[in-house]
């Protein structure tokens, strides 16, 4: 039972991870209509500025870790926006030309994390209370899975506000719409735009942030590696949907962790889960080429 | 007629490149017919047929896949499966290869073309993704898992073997480059192949003329990937293994890289690209283990040292500014100024 | 009469088709303007084009200003209001967040647009997506009437609804034209017979005819060569 419970627990946390990579994709695709590859960068870029953050503040206490998510945010937000703003923007309406440039962001950038900080995985001075273990339903949780999770709730819940609830909000939920019309209302859609983008990279550079207290180390690779996870999560979910993402994230979560966990007990196949992970989205896209949500 | 004769004087000079002593500094390491570069020679002429055969996929019949790698990995292995784990001799072992590597994108292909766009994409990059944690977990320790595995050359003639037979090595690979060229020439001079530029510009439309696009999709996607299997063989040859690296999406996205490089529903661009790129990673490569390189500050050793960021800002500069490639240059000095004539063919790019 | 819009030798190329080889469109100030034209002749394209929603050559001025290269956003803040054809209203928002969007100014008049569409108050938390057409097309000529416009675009409003809602959209198009300049995209000449003073007509993306609308459709043979219809005459 507990390790059920423990499994359960890991898999909403990776999906946590997910929905927070998936939540910004899925909105620029929604918006912009361009499929951002670079999105692993923004991951990578919080990663790591977390971790500079972590390693050269002294101490141990919540100063430290506040500060570091907010220099990860602000990173991630940074990055993002310039993405748009140089590359996006000049290529409007050319959506294959801009996602070969976020092709190319992904590339340079990612070989650029990988020339500064090294190629291997470094380890993180993860703050105690998320290092330790809380028990739930008789198993043994470590405490940074919960903290995902609360943080995938907690965005989940500030981007539907931020949707329903402002103008801006209202702005890009009719883009994804139809954001032609949106312009023909007069309304310079552009700006929507790099709002998305920067929000985007604020969700993934909160990701990278929580990757490091989930996984205990800092990787130039890990923001590739999940962008596929986001993909499949962003598909599945339904292009444009953010409760479609969250659901998506929720399942693929908990698939990979059970699968991967069952593979290698039963057949000697640890990578049971991912392989599984990827069948479903063909699966779904053969059904459903347009994802649970029926988005865009 | 002309034409015909300048590709024989092309083929000619290549086929000849073995046979000469020159040496180009700084553009190659080592004389000419020297194995090291012949042998990047010919992996960039292997590189120029298999982004040829993304080109018949994406650039001409406009199926955005981003699984490309897969195929070619799938020859890579399979060949290498065949001759080193299973023992089997050449013919037999290039026989099951040149199977699989049809049947694989004809099943592949059958369920990925029931969705088009986005999906289809993502469907193949699924695939692509599926096939490379296959390589990386080793099942049966068929693929070596993530050390690859190494060539077995008992079984090859001698020909093929051995640092001082480059030269043939050499031969294989722009033979390969000469069917692929041949094959698409007669795929996309054919009848369905002629319907394929008119899918990538208005799949409706073709459907309203009362032909299913279907069938012709998956013509034009086993083809392609039939010869980057193909190209799967050479390299594996050239490179006496295997590696899982091969079937990541890195590859795929390298193979997109070539064909926009070359110039996107260009063919012949294509080719060029996959030249041009390949000769750029394997010398930046050294280049970013070269004393200059370490020689300069900080900052900008650090980034020029990363022969991946030298190449993605490559990437970002071409399609911000060169978005025709190099097929597009040369295209830039037959268009007439009227501007509904420019927008004829620009207008590509709208939404 | 100095007119309020005009834009000169359009060209427009979408998938392939040279669709407008040249379009010229003037807009007289006052009352409406109606743009004609059998299926296909490039009205839609010309509405679309003048907003700059497709890439155009040409030269497009609203009120003697040259917009030709300004963004569709602001063309639109400079006083244009654009109702589509096909409504595109958002679905997924309501009627209250549809109007809501069009504001683009700190007094959108929302009190003259319950005056004229009362149903519009009482569904304002309805989502757009589950109106009827005749509903959708009440909340797009709203969202042009919500701001002080000079020249509205009405593209095909007409078009596939039941005739008494027909009877109001060309009512509440009458009465409104009486304050702003309205250049009208209509198939159904019968509609347009009763609103437009002046007429614009297209034939093979190019101008065939620009001036009265009562003269243009008082030769018959030429109403049949450009538009394919045979006119019945005006009622009593």
């Amino acid at each position: 039972m507990s390790t059920i419970v423990l499994l359960g627990i890991t898999g909403l946390g990776l999906g946590g991870l997910y929905f927070l990579m998936a939540s910004g994709l899925s909105l620029t695709y929604g918006l912009l209509r361009v499929l951002n590859f670079a999105h692993g960068v923004f991951l990578t870029a919080g990663a790591y500025t977390a971790w500079l953050i972590v390693s050269r503040m002294g101490g141990t206490g919540p100063t430290r870790f506040a500060v570091a998510v907010l220099g990860a945010l602000v990173v991630g937000a940074a990055i993002a926006a310039a993405v748009e703003v140089t590359l996006i923007r000049p290529l409007y309406r050319r959506h294959i030309e801009q996602v070969l440039a976020t092709v190319g962001v992904a590339l340079a950038l990612g070989a650029l994390a990988q020339g500064i900080f090294g190629a291997d995985p470094r380890p993180v001075p993860v703050p105690p209370w998320m290092q330790g273990v809380t028990s739930v339903l008789g198993a043994a949780v470590p405490n940074s899975r919960l903290v995902t999770i609360a943080a995938g709730a907690v965005v989940l819940g500030a981007l539907g506000a931020f949707l329903r609830l402002t103008r801006w909000g209202l702005i890009v939920r009719a883009g994804v719409e139809n954001r032609e019309m949106v312009q023909a209302l007069g309304i310079d859609v552009q700006r929507a735009f790099t709002l998305v983008f920067a929000l985007g990279g604020v969700a993934a550079a909160l990701g990278g942030v929580l990757s490091d207290g989930y996984f205990g180390t800092v990787d130039p690779a890990r923001g590739t590696a999940m962008l596929i996870y986001a993909f499949v999560v962003v598909v599945i979910g339904g292009l444009g949907s953010i409760a479609g993402s969250a659901i998506a994230a929720v399942l693929v979560g908990l698939i990979q962790q059970f699968a991967n966990y069952y593979g290698s007990v039963w057949w000697s196949f640890p990578s049971s889960g991912d392989l599984a992970v990827v069948l479903l989205l063909v699966a779904v896209l053969l059904v459903r080429p347009r994802g649970l949500a029926g988005g865009v | 007629m002309r034409r015909g004769a300048g590709v024989v004087g092309l083929l000619g000079a290549l086929a000849a490149v073995p046979f000469v002593t020159l040496s180009v500094p700084v553009i190659f390491p080592a004389p000419v017919n020297a194995p090291g570069t012949l042998q990047l020679l010919a992996l960039c002429l292997v590189f120029g047929g298999v982004a040829l055969s993304y080109a018949l996929l994406f650039g001409y019949t406009g199926l955005l896949s981003f699984g490309h790698a897969l195929f070619f990995a799938t020859g890579a292995y399979t060949i290498d499966v065949a001759l080193s784990r299973w023992q089997w001799p050449l013919l037999p072992a290039l026989a099951v290869t040149a199977v699989v590597s049809l049947i694989l994108p004809l099943i592949l292909g059958a369920v990925a073309l029931r969705v088009s766009g986005i999906a289809f994409a993502m469907v193949t990059l699924a695939f692509a993704q599926a096939g490379s944690i296959l390589a990386f977990s080793n099942p049966g320790g068929l693929t070596g898992g993530e050390e690859g595995l190494g060539l077995v050359v008992d079984r090859l003639p001698a020909r093929l073997v051995g640092v001082v037979n480059t030269r043939y090595l050499y031969w294989v690979a722009l033979g390969y480059l000469v069917v692929a060229c041949v094959v698409s020439w007669r795929a996309v001079t054919s009848r369905p192949g002629r319907i394929w530029p008119a899918i990538r510009e208005n799949e409706l439309r073709v459907e309203v003329l009362g032909a299913t696009p279907y069938g012709y999709k998956l013509l034009a996607f086993v083809i392609g990937c039939f010869l980057a299997s193909l190209g799967g063989i050479v390299y594996v040859l050239l490179t006496g293994g295997a590696s899982p690296g091969i079937t990541t999406a890195n590859l795929s996205l390298a193979l997109l890289l070539m064909v926009v490089l070359g110039g996107t529903g260009s063919l012949w661009g294509a080719v060029l690209g996959g030249v041009f790129y390949e000769y750029l990673d394997f010398r930046l490569v050294a280049l970013a283990g070269s004393r200059a390189i370490h020689a300069l500050p900080g900052w900008f050793s650090v980034p020029l040292g990363q022969p991946l960021f030298i190449l993605g800002m490559l990437f970002i500069l071409l399609v911000l500014f060169f978005p025709g490639g190099i097929a597009g240059i040369s295209d830039r000095y037959r268009v007439a100024r009227a501007p509904h004539r420019r927008m004829l063919r620009n207008e590509e790019g709208t939404s | 009469m100095t007119a309020l819009l005009e834009a000169q030798d359009l060209h427009v190329v979408l998938a392939g088709s040279h669709i407008l080889r040249g379009v010229d469109v003037v807009v007289p100030e006052g009352g409406v303007t109606a743009l004609l034209g059998r299926n296909g002749a490039g009205k839609t394209t010309t509405l679309r084009a003048i907003l700059g929603l497709v890439p155009r050559a040409g030269r497009v001025r609203l009120g003697g200003r040259d917009v030709s290269r300004a963004s569709t956003h602001a063309m639109v803040q400079a006083g244009i209001g654009y109702v589509p054809e096909g409504r595109d209203v958002f679905a997924g928002l309501t009627v209250a967040e549809n109007l809501r969007l069009a504001e683009r100014t700190a007094h959108p008049r929302y009190d003259q647009v319950y005056e004229i569409f009362p149903e519009l108050s009482a569904r304002a938390s309805q989502r757009a997506g589950t109106l009827s057409g005749g509903q959708q097309q009440m909340v797009a000529i709203a969202r042009a009437l919500l701001n002080p416009n000079r020249i509205l675009l009405v593209d095909e409003p007409t078009k596939g609804l039941a005739p008494r809602v027909v009877a109001r959209v060309i009512e509440i198009l009458a009465a409104v034209s009486r304050e702003v300049t309205v250049l009208l995209v209509e198939q159904n000449l019968a509609a347009a017979r009763g609103l437009a003073r002046h007429a614009i007509v297209l034939d093979q993306g190019t101008t065939v005819y620009a001036g009265g609308f009562a003269e243009f459709v008082g030769d018959r043979e030429r109403v049949h060569r450009h538009l394919g219809v045979a006119l019945a005459p005006a009622g009593p």
